[in-house]
């Protein structure tokens, strides 16, 4: 039972058959309120209480929570945000059928509405849990801890959590993912990086993607690298196409790279 | 609308502090934003107007420290003023400027009474 919410979760994930415990209860550094007492004019006693806390804190620590549970258990987690339709989606089905049975992959999907993703991934025989945010515009910690306890993860896994379609807002909320992609299409206008720096500039690998289209359009390539570059110096840069395939090598080595760096797990075979 | 939910936050932290320090109504709440944080004021004060009805912070007005976004640049090597997260610096132009201050987002008092006597009058009150 999750104290938080109520909501009748078992509030344990499963991993390998043993029972990991459920990382989200409002624990933690509280920090202690100092008060002063006085009397004002309108009558009844006023006091004046300290309080200094972050207002996002609690999601920081249910994220904090997360990401001690999947480095404990050798999972690369990954925090997949862009704008809606710059092929998120699209990219996971590709991935999937590139890394085939060699590597366990399971996927959380966020939505306003629908399953249709979660119903995508699931097709191809990954586990998925679609969680729909309603009237939210991005996935919280909190959300991501009731689904991780309803999927059977195993250790060495990938587990890609695909956030709404939103460069806004998804930007604050930390999950605890051990890496942040965010893909960028190249049908969208190389300033977009500048427009929505926040995003970016937290990106530990920015994919630029639907790279097939490139002979079709406007977009310089360079332009849209320098703009990236210059709301976030250290991120990775990459571009594919998840229609040709063209690209997707870099983002499997890259995902092998991540992958082994996580803990004690094995190279993804050749 | 991110904020809405950053509002949600804040109201349950006041909540927490009303029954963990006993008082009934909130007069005013101290927030502090700074101008790198994304968050939008404007958002954050409509958001808040919106949700508070019902709660502790019915009646509190809500007084907003903004804090100004300051960074560090590598090529003039000293703190510079940021107005936003693109990171130029106002001095030579350059983008190498990491972000040093200005992204708070932090509840820092209450003022609060026992009583929900006082200059506002009651829900209902005539």
């Amino acid at each position: 039972m999750c104290v938080e919410c109520g909501c009748g979760s078992q509030g344990e994930g499963k991993m390998g058959g043993r029972v990991l415990p459920h990382h989200h209860h409002d624990e933690g550094d509280h920090s202690v309120s100092h008060e002063s007492h006085g009397q004002e004019e309108g009558g009844g006693s006023h006091r004046r209480i300290s309080v200094e806390q972050d207002i996002l804190g609690k999601n920081n620590r249910i994220a904090q929570g997360n990401r001690d549970f999947f480095t404990a258990n050798g999972l690369l987690v990954l925090n997949l945000l862009s704008s809606p339709g710059s092929g998120k989606t699209t990219l996971l089905e590709r991935t999937i059928g590139a890394l085939g049975n060699k590597v366990p992959l399971a996927v959380i999907e966020g939505d306003q509405e629908t399953s249709r993703d979660a119903d995508r991934i699931r097709r191809l025989g990954v586990p998925a849990v679609q969680i729909n945010t309603g009237a939210g515009c991005h996935l919280d910690a909190h959300q991501v801890a009731h689904a991780v306890g309803e999927l059977a993860l195993v250790p060495g896994m990938i587990l890609v959590i695909e956030n709404v379609g939103n460069l806004v807002c998804p930007a604050l909320f930390d999950l605890g993912e051990t890496a942040r992609v965010v893909l960028f299409s190249v049908t969208e206008g190389e300033d977009k990086p500048l427009k929505y720096p926040r995003i970016f500039r937290d990106a530990d690998l920015t994919l630029l993607t639907k790279a097939d289209l490139l002979p079709h359009l406007d977009f310089e390539v360079e332009r849209a690298e320098n703009a990236l570059r210059s709301v976030n110096p250290r991120g990775e840069i990459l571009s594919l196409s998840s229609r040709t395939g063209e690209g997707m090598e870099g983002w499997l080595s890259w995902l092998s790279v991540r992958r082994t760096g996580v803990g004690t797990v094995p190279d993804l075979p050749a | 609308m991110h904020e809405l939910s950053l509002v949600m936050s804040l109201l349950e932290l006041c909540e927490d502090e009303a029954s963990r320090g006993g008082f009934e109504r909130i007069d005013r709440i101290v927030l502090e934003v700074g101008a790198l944080s994304g968050v939008s004021v404007p958002a954050l004060t409509f958001s808040f107007e919106s949700a508070v009805l019902g709660t502790v912070s019915e009646f509190a007005e809500l007084e907003i420290r903004e804090i100004p976004g300051t960074g560090w640049c590598f090529h003039c090597e000293k703190t510079v003023s940021l107005q936003d997260p693109l990171r130029s610096c106002p001095g030579c132009g350059g983008s190498g400027v990491l972000p040093t201050g200005g992204m708070e987002f932090r509840l820092c008092e209450l003022i609060v009474r026992d009583d929900r006597s006082g200059k506002i009058p009651e829900k209902g009150g005539d």
